[in-house]
């Protein structure tokens, strides 16, 4: 078996989405498609790489549907005029997607089918909106049988299909309370702006320029959700978001984004030929199923499997990047998992920075590999929620 | 709440309101009408009872566009813009109104009536119905918001290509573009849409994720955008460099589709003002008008056409076969004659090729072409045969006594009420017609070629062809989807002379120094198909020849043939039949023919001229004012009396730019003294040929113009 090592990694800001008012997100007028475009080049230049030598692209997303289309992961390959020797596939394993990359380019180099393997991740939330307009244009259509036939019922596709209700029953699981979570949303806002601050995101980020609605060409380098002075009164305050006498509300939920996100894979006999000096080597993987009507669960049994494929016990992590779909996912993950709260997500979760669904693994993995390096620190877990009831989970050791 | 208007009818149903636009013919938007509609979906609106309205027409349409007869009228962007934004904010009103709208499209949905569509929440269309934006082929944009509103629904490539072309697509397209939610039976229409409502008041559809203004999804990057607007740019210059709506289309468009769309919108009814106060689309709007009321004479007003069921069509060569596709395209009935059977044989073939096209592009099938040619038409070589028809036309050899003794025959065969039409291009009906104890039923058809695609019919009424006759005949072009228009008897009737009126300046400025290439760009600059002398080399320099002699015999020495003409003629290359003629064509390109190249710098030489440039416009003017000299000249002599029918003549028969209006609405706006002036100046300078005619000099004194409003 190779070893696997993360020779790169790069993204773009996580602008805040909106789709019915596309102005205000920064990005509205570029398409994610042409946003990777404009990161995978840079990664592979900065890490001196002879993008001839890639021998797969894996490209996740959420709704490839109307212009997410890829054309099989081809067409960001054609937009960043790469080489056409790369071969491409597009994965969806939704909220997992990118994830599912590393995963799959993961498996073709450990097996020793690839030597060096580009995982692309892309979402774009204002272009491309979950829900009503996708669904109404037919560009998606889940089975209604699904929903009416009682021989379904027990799939609750109603909570099954709309996030907020599973959270909403995830916490109905747990000891947490609702302040529980406004807290964590507060904590996931300042460390987030104290990351900012302290310049640790610059590492990452690729700065846009992108057009505004006045004309204008902004340069867009932070994360557009963060809001550092985020207090808890300002959650208490605000109303449920999914149901009646529900508890998640907007601020306890992951922000809608745009993003897009790349990683570069390598044998590490390949970095070390390459002289490239890797974030992390990525030591084992994990995805787990659940009950998809409290799919937030997902990340429990994914990040056990991973651990068991190593011998590990959950303390034996230094560093934990959960993805905060809600806030009840990190919360439940912490519970169930027996984690100390302080190793988990110390930039700030998704809460704060956002999850740009099918491109939010290789932040998770990418971060979290800069946060070992930053903290010195060797062993890191990354995981999360994937809709439809499935968690996904990543081990890496920093070298 | 009302529910009874004069042009709207609304019936109340278990909380939903059904509004029925009635404003026949096609649910035009007249003023009156619209002031009906905005209160009818108003009360509705604000009425408790109500949860959901849907939209829908009487009769054939939805709504069919705008009312040509008021928006033409309308002279300044202070009329026009308080119009335009009484419909924005109905439009506005309806989209954001707290409970659906919902259009049930029962037929046309065309221009400001797609425009409402697409300000409904939910779409729901017949089969077969034609949706679109035609407003850019009367010189318009779509001004209710099309500009903004389409590409948010459909995409902007799909959009911008309907908007520019004007084309229709049918219900089953837009279905698939996305333009129509769904689609139902005619009967079913109004139930649909009862089961939309539902789906509203379930949430399955959401309200404010269906209102068009907002619509976000579908519109292209700012980098896909700007290559996008690049290559629209780029078509509309090279396929409508003259007009002036396609550009304003783009314009809308790559300035729209932003995050204001309210400032979106009065940019467009500013570009809408743009277009409308043009000149180009004054005079296509005029077309358009014009056109249904061609062949409308007094004459024959209130006469009942006979409507022929079984129509004969003698000869059946190229123009024949022609006629014999129209014929059966109206589902007629038709007898095939020709003189035996090697040339009905040849007729058949060529009536086939005009099937070609429909045949390739899958429009046609040929099963289905074999039953329609089985089941509506014979052939026969023998004249008595011809004893059951109801109308015939004759397109036989271009020989006076040929035709009359076939007309002869046929008057003791067929029912004296049977109509003779005559395909001839340049015999005169009235002597054709003196052979006939009854001249009366005799009249003129002249089709122009390829006739199964060419929309002019020109009729031409002898001095003794009845009004029945008349009436008949017109009808009859209506019936086969021809533009009919009506002139009287004389040499080349309308449209061949005034198309030598138009095309015939060109010897002189040739014979004067001008540069034959400059003049062939000058005209087609100007908007023409082709230039004169592709033209004269097109229809042959020996027909030209005889058709000037015959002008020159029978109308008088200012047509004496010009001594350029003559000795061009003398030289024996008579255009593209013979491989060369003013131009030679045995090269890729047309090149200018050496041998008349030779023999014009000889006659140049002889008469003291040298080779000059000449301004566009020296060329344009004298070629246009001879144009329009030869109208006059014609209306002078009864030939014809009617500009807006000779302006379509033209058009249609002749290629002339629509945009320009036509020859006489040219004039018009050229200004009768200024031709006048310059027809004055040309006749000092090139003889009696330009002498000004005298119609024209009264009119230039008097102020008047051909159009009267």
């Amino acid at each position: 078996m190779q070893e696997v090592v993360i020779a790169g990694y790069l993204r773009t800001a996580q602008s805040r989405s909106r789709p019915r008012d596309p102005g205000r997100d920064w990005f509205y007028q570029l398409r994610a498609d042409e946003m990777l475009a404009e990161v995978l080049p840079e990664l592979i230049q900065r890490i001196g790489l002879d993008p001839a030598q890639i021998d797969d692209f894996i490209v996740g997303c959420a709704t490839g549907v109307g212009e997410q289309w890829a054309y099989g992961g081809r067409t960001p390959i054609f937009l960043a005029n790469l080489p056409e020797t790369i071969p491409a596939k597009f994965v969806d394993q939704q909220c997992g997607s990118a994830m599912a990359g590393i995963h799959i380019g993961y498996m073709e180099i450990t097996t020793g089918n690839a030597d060096v393997v580009m995982v692309g991740g892309m979402e774009h939330m204002t272009r491309v909106p979950m829900g009503h307009t996708t669904n109404e244009r037919g560009l998606i259509a889940p089975n209604l049988q699904l929903f009416l036939d009682p021989k379904y019922q027990s799939w609750d596709m109603m909570t099954s299909m709309n996030m907020g209700l599973t959270a909403e029953k995830l916490f109905a699981q747990t000891d947490f309370s609702k302040k529980d979570m406004d807290q964590w949303a507060v904590r996931s806002h300042q460390l987030a702006a104290q990351a900012q601050e302290a310049g640790f995101f610059e590492g990452e980020i690729l700065p846009l320029e992108a057009p505004q609605a006045d004309g204008s060409l902004l340069s867009v380098k932070t994360d557009q959700a963060v809001r550092g002075e985020t207090k808890l009164e300002d959650l208490e305050g605000l109303r449920p978001a999914f149901k009646k006498d529900g508890v998640i509300t907007a601020g306890v939920s992951s922000p809608l984004n745009a993003a897009a996100t790349g990683m570069i894979l390598m044998s590490r006999q390949r970095a070390e030929q390459m002289g490239i000096k890797p974030l992390a080597a990525i030591r084992a993987i994990g995805f787990a199923g659940v009950h998809p009507s409290i799919m937030g669960a997902g990340p429990v049994p994914a990040s056990k499997k991973a651990l068991a494929m190593l011998g590990m016990q959950a303390s034996q992590i230094d560093y934990w990047e959960i993805n905060e779909a809600f806030a009840i996912v990190a919360l439940n993950c912490i519970a169930e998992l027996g984690l100390d709260p302080d190793t988990v997500n110390v930039m700030g979760g998704g809460l704060a920075l956002g999850h740009p669904l099918g491109a939010t693994g290789n932040r998770l993995v990418g971060t979290l590999a800069r946060i070992l390096e930053a903290k010195e620190a060797r062993w890191g877990c990354a995981n999360a929620c994937v809709g439809g009831g499935q968690g996904v989970a990543t081990i890496i050791e920093r070298l | 709440m009302k529910t009874e208007y004069q042009t709207v009818k609304v019936e109340l149903d278990k909380g939903l309101a059904v509004v029925r636009m009635d404003n026949p013919p096609v649910n035009q938007m007249s003023d009156y009408f619209l002031e009906e509609l905005f209160q009818a979906v108003r009360e509705a609106l604000a009425a408790g009872e109500v949860s959901a309205i849907i939209l829908t027409g009487t009769g054939k349409s939805f709504i069919a566009g705008a009312d040509l007869t008021q928006v033409v009228k309308l002279k300044d962007r202070s009329e026009i813009l308080p119009k335009l934004m009484a419909i924005h904010e109905f439009l506005r009103e309806v989209e954001s109104a707290p409970k659906p709208v919902i259009a049930a499209i029962n037929g046309n949905c065309l221009g400001g009536g797609l425009e409402v569509a697409m300000s409904c929440h939910y779409r729901i269309a017949a089969p077969g119905m034609s949706l679109g934006l035609p407003e850019v082929k009367l010189g318009l944009l779509p001004g209710s918001g099309g500009t903004q509103r389409l590409p948010r629904l459909i995409g902007l490539p799909e959009a911008l290509t309907l908007m520019t072309t004007g084309r229709f697509i049918k219900t089953e397209k837009a279905f698939s573009l996305g333009l129509v939610d769904e689609v139902a039976e005619p009967e079913a229409l109004v139930e649909a849409g009862k089961r939309a409502a539902a789906k509203f008041a379930s949430r399955m559809l959401n309200l404010s994720a269906r209102v068009a203004s907002q619509g976000f999804s579908r519109l292209p990057s700012a980098a896909e955008k700007a290559d996008l607007m690049e290559m629209a740019r780029a078509t509309a210059r090279a396929t409508a460099k003259n007009y002036l709506a396609p550009f304003k289309i783009i314009e809308a468009v790559s300035r729209g589709l932003s995050t204001d769309f309210w400032q979106d919108i009065e940019r467009e009814a500013q570009l809408f003002c743009d277009c409308l106060l043009s000149g180009i689309a004054q005079n296509l709007i005029g077309i358009f008008l014009n056109e249904r009321a061609t062949g409308r004479l007094p004459r024959i007003q209130g006469m009942e056409p006979k409507r022929p069921k079984k129509v004969a069509m003698l000869g059946g060569g190229v123009m024949g076969s022609g006629i014999v596709h129209l014929l059966l395209g109206a589902g007629l009935e038709t007898v095939l004659w020709d003189i035996n059977d090697q040339a009905l044989a040849h007729g058949l073939k060529l009536l086939h090729k005009t099937y070609a096209y429909q045949l390739k592009k899958g429009k046609l099938r040929q099963d289905q072409l074999d039953q329609l040619l089985a089941a509506k038409l014979t052939t026969t070589s023998k004249l008595e045969d011809l004893g059951e028809v109801d109308l015939i036309i004759e397109a036989v050899l271009e020989d006076m006594e040929v035709k009359q003794d076939i007309w002869k025959k046929l008057e003791n065969i067929c029912r004296p009420e049977v109509v003779f039409g005559t395909n001839t291009s340049a015999l005169p009906i009235s002597e054709m017609a003196g052979v006939l104890d009854d001249p009366g039923r005799m009249i003129g058809l002249h089709f122009f070629n390829p006739a199964e695609r060419m929309p002019l019919l020109e009729i031409i009424c002898g001095q003794k062809t009845s009004d029945q006759t008349l009436a008949t005949a017109v009808a009859f072009g209506r019936q086969i989807k021809k533009v009919p228009v009506v002139v009287n008897d004389g040499p080349g009737f309308y449209v061949s002379r005034q198309l030598m009126g138009l095309m015939g300046g060109a010897i002189s400025l040739l014979a004067d120094g001008v540069d034959l290439a400059q003049m062939e760009k000058a005209l087609t600059d100007f908007g023409l198909p082709m230039g004169p002398f592709t033209l004269f080399d097109l229809t042959g320099i020996d027909i030209n020849y005889h058709v000037e002699k015959t002008f020159e015999r029978e109308l008088g020495p200012r047509y004496q043939v010009h001594p350029l003409s003559e000795a061009v003629y003398q030289l024996g290359d008579y255009g593209r039949k013979t491989g060369a003629g003013f131009l030679d064509y045995s090269h890729k390109e047309p090149v200018p023919n050496p041998r008349v190249v030779e023999m014009v710098e000889r006659y140049r030489q002889d008469n003291g001229v040298q080779p000059r440039q000449a301004e566009e416009r020296e060329i344009v003017d004298l070629m246009l004012a001879m144009a329009i000299n030869e109208a006059a000249l014609m209306m002078e002599q009864g030939i014809c009396d009617r500009p807006a029918d000779m302006d379509l003549a033209m058009i249609y028969g002749a290629g002339f730019p629509p945009y320009r209006g036509g020859v006489l609405r040219y004039a018009d706006s050229w200004g009768l003294a200024m031709v006048h002036d310059k027809l004055k100046e040309l006749e000092a300078k090139y003889g009696p040929r330009f002498a000004p005619a005298e119609l024209l000099g009264t009119m230039a004194q008097e102020g008047k113009t051909f159009y009267q409003s």
